[in-house]
């Protein structure tokens, strides 16, 4: 069995993760079974694979975190490996059609989004309207009482 | 020739921005960009994630200093036109970004490094369109600035269209409209011409009716290409390769001008990319596909006019008839940002026809004018038919240009939804499926529908002219009113003058008749109704006639009249007074639900109270507010109405609030029931001095000095009880001219000045706003970096993942088709329910 094995940067929510070029690469025989979900490698111990946190079973495609290796007696090297699942099934859940509810690419900003603090203080913009009806400009000549009579209209007219 | 005088004088990255985005927002105390995107608009290419942290233009997203355009597949590198920013740094980005397949990262134009950009590359964008496939490559947006400082908007020229394709013409004349400073434009004058060798962003000179204009030439530049035809030879029918000219900022003659000019509707609809180290015919373009609710696409169209590379239909590149390319580009445009308060007009039904703009401009106005100029949309038939086809153009009234859409989309904030959507549209299909329909559809938006209802201005004329009148008067007129009613009836030394006893019955006797004048049936004072005071010039209430009219207030049967000031006077000749309070525009303010949540609008209204709006009524409209008064009582009705809806089938106008309140204030002075008051009392007194008429004369007149004292107290009196309620004078008031003069001093004053507080208090504030005002309470939303990374926008979109990127949160994701054991299937799900990275 090849395996690779990197040093990635990558969340361990990251779908299609960016593994670079592995810093390491064995042929593995296996002298005992061991889980394609979380195996456990038990290798004579080498530097570069210490720093690693990442590997890849390149035969079966299978992807794993692993945390820090444990070094036991002997001068060996114990891994122990966690699927990942993201990118072990990428294109399977790329097309996976799916209900989303929040995304950094797209969404409905005029859906309400709870999620955004808000200060508890208020901001207040006045916009006046661009008329001002009450605002006389000659208060000498301005018509501005009405005087309310009976009949009134002139005689004849 | 370019000319010093429209020069660029700064030429910041900022303004760069404002032009590509066509950003039309402004705020209060700025230069008409809204740095903070508080009010900014967007439309075509612009894109923007996290704002205002980082923005970004087109299809770009922004992950800190790196730009990545993940869409484009294709391996070479490409520039870019528009320009990307970093508002944390400060750094703005202009022009041209290029494209690094390699490292799968975006630069600007010919740096490895992001710099500022510079003019000169920034003009290497390049918009273009095919004539034959428009139609409209006769349109050169013309704009000009007279030298004595008047701006000039210039009608486009009309370059035929065959004589463009086969670039025969050699010049155009180009009518010009000519405005005065107020915006008022006369007939078709002056007249210069244009060249083809006029290429746009060159200014120009031309001197016409002796006067020279600068030219701001948009212009055009023809180049030898013809994309139906993949033909690249100049021999070929010519495409009409507009420059957009980007930006002048310069000061004439002390004044700022901004001339920002921008070849949309088609820049919004597509640009080129080129590519790296591309032979000039080899080029990239991005179709923007509105109509179905946005479709990037790309094409590859090798230079030496081999097959093409149709990576994505919906270009309108290809074999296409005009009429087929018609269809596909034109039905695919969104189009035209119609302004708020602003109407498309139509100019002329055929392509002819110029599409102008009616008025004169000047820096903020221009540069919102430009920023939207040359916006054309067609008939909306479908059916393009050159020559024949309708073009509209913005005009502003109101000299405001925001926004809207046509095309069925009401909304800024759901367009930009839309757009942004659509970037994720199927680009194998170049459709969408229930699977990637975007986010929002407009044609959900059922918001607004039906008719029109605005208010009715109704004529009502019974009550005032059969058997009232109601006479409008200015303080003057009332006080010379006043005091023909009052002379001499007591003196200034508190004496009795010679027509006392004749006063007396002319002002409240009924029935007898006046030795002054020919009264018909009853006293004065039983004639007149109400004397009542407004807060405005009535003249302004579309309510008043002096047709007919002398200067006197006739009575009664209109035999007798009092004069006034010799002035015609004006009566009221509609019951219902309406007088405008004006319009304002509500902004948005975040373009999202920030806009209707949280959110409280109110409008003061001065004599009425206060409305509460819905923001959803309101936001992003034009409100205008009426008053109709009821010229009789003083009381009003304030309706608020929003102007500028906009639904499939139109513009709508409808009511959004309506408060009631009182505008005339009924002055205490010469209602029946106060002269019958008083009138007791006057004839009391006057039968007594008739009954000392056998005494002798120096009795009679220290008699009636008691009793007119006697008079006065008890006036006085009276006149306080009133005044106390009708608020706070009345103290001192006297009878006569001096009780007139204290009203109408002390009214008009008080009630020109300031509005009143209603509710029955009267004159009891003279310290409220002279207008309507409007105002957004809203909260504060702190910025929050990288939020839609770390917490994402709210979606509701059912799609396939793969249309996704970034953080990406899923409800109940059914994983049972994927081919893995249960238990990674419970993992997956898990995971793909508390948030991935896509």
């Amino acid at each position: 069995m090849t395996v690779n094995f990197y040093k990635i940067k990558d969340d361990f929510r990251v779908v299609n993760k960016t593994l670079g070029t592995p810093v390491k690469t064995l042929s593995i025989d296996f002298l005992a079974s061991t889980s394609l979900s979380n195996p456990e490698l038990i290798l004579s111990y080498d530097s570069d694979i210490a720093s690693c946190n990442y590997m890849k079973f390149v035969e079966v495609e299978k992807h794993y975190f692993f945390p820090q290796p444990t070094l036991s007696p002997g001068g060996r090297l114990i891994i122990s490996g966690t699927d990942d699942v993201l990118m072990n099934n990428r294109e399977s859940i790329l097309n996976l059609h799916a209900y989303v509810t929040r995304s950094e690419s797209s969404g409905n900003d005029l859906m309400v989004d709870g999620k955004r603090p808000v200060q508890a203080n208020r901001h207040c913009k006045t916009l006046p309207f661009n008329a001002h009806p009450f605002e006389a400009s000659d208060q000498e000549r301005v018509i501005n009482y009405t005087l309310t009579v009976i009949g009134g209209r002139k005689y004849g007219t | 020739m370019v000319l010093d005088g429209l020069l660029p004088t700064t030429y910041t990255p900022l303004e760069h921005l404002q032009a590509t985005q066509r950003v039309l927002g402004t705020t209060e105390g700025s230069t008409g960009w809204d740095e903070n995107f508080t009010n900014a608009y967007w439309l075509g290419w612009v894109n923007y994630d996290n704002l205002p942290v980082d923005y970004h233009i087109s299809y770009m997203s922004k992950n800190n200093d790196i730009i990545t355009f993940s869409d484009i597949t294709t391996k070479a590198n490409y520039d870019v036109g528009y320009a990307y920013g970093q508002a944390d740094t400060g750094a703005y980005y202009g022009g041209n970004a290029r494209y690094h397949a390699d490292t799968n990262l975006w630069t600007p134009w010919d740096n490895n490094a992001p710099t500022v950009e510079t003019q000169s590359s920034y003009m290497r964008m390049l918009n273009e369109f095919d004539i034959n496939t428009m139609g409209i490559s006769t349109v050169i947006p013309i704009f000009a600035i007279d030298v004595n400082s008047e701006v000039y908007c210039m009608a486009y020229t009309t370059v035929g269209v065959n004589d463009f394709i086969n670039g025969t013409f050699a010049s155009e004349t180009v009518a010009v409209l000519s405005f005065d400073t107020a915006g008022n434009a006369s007939q078709y004058g002056s007249q210069f011409t244009i060249t083809k060798d006029d290429i746009a962003g060159d200014i120009v000179e031309r001197t016409v009716d002796n006067k020279t204009y600068r030219i701001v030439c948009v212009g055009f530049e023809v180049v030898g290409k013809n994309f139906l035809n993949n033909d690249y030879s100049t021999t070929s029918s010519y495409v009409g390769n507009i420059k957009p000219f980007f930006r002048i900022n310069s000061t004439l003659n002390g004044e700022n001008y901004i001339i920002n000019s921008y070849n949309a509707p088609y820049g919004s609809g597509f640009f080129w990319l080129y590519g790296d180290g591309y032979a000039f015919n080899q080029r990239y373009g991005i179709l923007w596909d509105y109509t179905t609710g946005g479709n990037l696409t790309y094409q590859n169209k090798p230079y030496n006019g081999g097959e093409y590379n149709n990576v994505v239909a919906g270009n309108f590149e290809g074999s296409f008839s005009a009429s087929e390319a018609y269809d596909k580009f034109f039905n695919r445009i969104l189009g035209i940002w119609k302004p708020d308060g602003c109407n498309f007009i139509l100019q002329g039904t055929t392509a002819a026809e110029r599409v102008m703009i009616r008025r004169a401009y000047k820096y903020e106005e221009l540069l919102k004018l430009i920023s939207f100029y040359p916006r054309m949309c067609r008939d909306s038939n479908n059916t393009y038919d050159n020559g024949a086809d309708k073009w509209y153009a913005l005009v502003s009234e109101e000299n405001e240009f925001m926004g809207e859409l046509a095309n069925g989309v009401t909304d800024r904030a759901k367009l930009r939804d839309w757009q942004l959507v659509g970037n994720k549209v199927n680009a194998e299909s170049n459709t969408y499926t229930e699977d990637d329909k975007p986010d929002y559809n407009p044609e959900d938006d059922s918001e607004e529908s039906g008719e029109s209802v605005p208010i009715r201005r109704r004529l009502i004329t019974t009550a005032v002219s059969s058997f009232l009148t109601t006479y409008a008067l200015s303080p003057a007129q009332v006080v010379n009113f006043g005091n023909y009613l009052w002379q001499s009836f007591i003196s200034a030394n508190d004496t009795i003058n010679q027509s006392m006893v004749e006063n007396f019955k002319f002002l409240f006797d009924n029935g007898i008749a006046s030795t002054t004048g020919s009264i018909d049936v009853a006293s004065v004072m039983d004639f007149i109704v109400s004397l009542q005071v407004y807060p405005f010039d009535l003249i302004h209430a579309q309510c008043l006639s002096n047709d007919g009219m002398d200067s006197k207030v006739y009575i009664g049967r209109g035999t007798f009249g009092i004069e006034t000031d010799g002035n015609n006077l004006f009566k009221v000749v509609n019951q219902i007074g309406y007088l405008s309070a004006g319009s304002v525009d509500v902004p948005r303010v975040f373009n999202d639900f920030r806009d209707y949540e949280n959110m409280n609008i109110t409008v003061y209204v001065p004599y009425c109270g206060t409305l509460e709006l819905n923001p959803g009524d309101v936001i992003g409209r034009t409100l205008q507010g009426t008053y109709a008064i009821d010229m009789l009582s003083g009381e009003c009705t304030f309706y608020l109405e929003v102007l500028n809806a906009l639904t499939d089938s139109g513009e709508l106008r409808y009511t959004v609030g309506v408060i009631n309140g009182q505008l005339g204030i009924t002055l205490p002075i010469t209602a029946t029931n106060q002269g019958q008051i008083v009138g007791r009392r006057i004839k009391d007194i006057t039968g007594v001095i008739e009954s000392f008429s056998n005494w002798g004369l120096s009795r009679y007149r220290a008699d009636t000095m008691n009793y007119s004292r006697g008079l006065k107290e008890n006036s006085d009196e009276i006149f306080n009880e009133r005044m106390a309620n009708a608020g706070r004078w009345g103290a001192n008031l006297k009878l006569g001219s001096d009780l007139v003069n204290q009203y109408e001093n002390t009214l008009s004053r008080a009630c020109i000045k300031a509005p009143m507080i209603p509710g029955g208090s009267g004159i009891a504030s003279f310290a409220s706003p002279d207008c309507v005002y409007l105002q957004m309470r809203y909260g504060i939303y702190p910025t929050v970096a990288n939020y839609n990374h770390s917490v994402g926008r709210v979606s509701t979109r059912s799609t396939k993942l793969s249309f996704c990127k970034g953080w990406t949160v899923c409800h109940n994701v059914d994983v049972s088709s994927l081919p893995c054991t249960e238990e990674e299937k419970a993992s997956i799900k898990t995971l793909l329910e508390s948030g991935v990275f896509l």
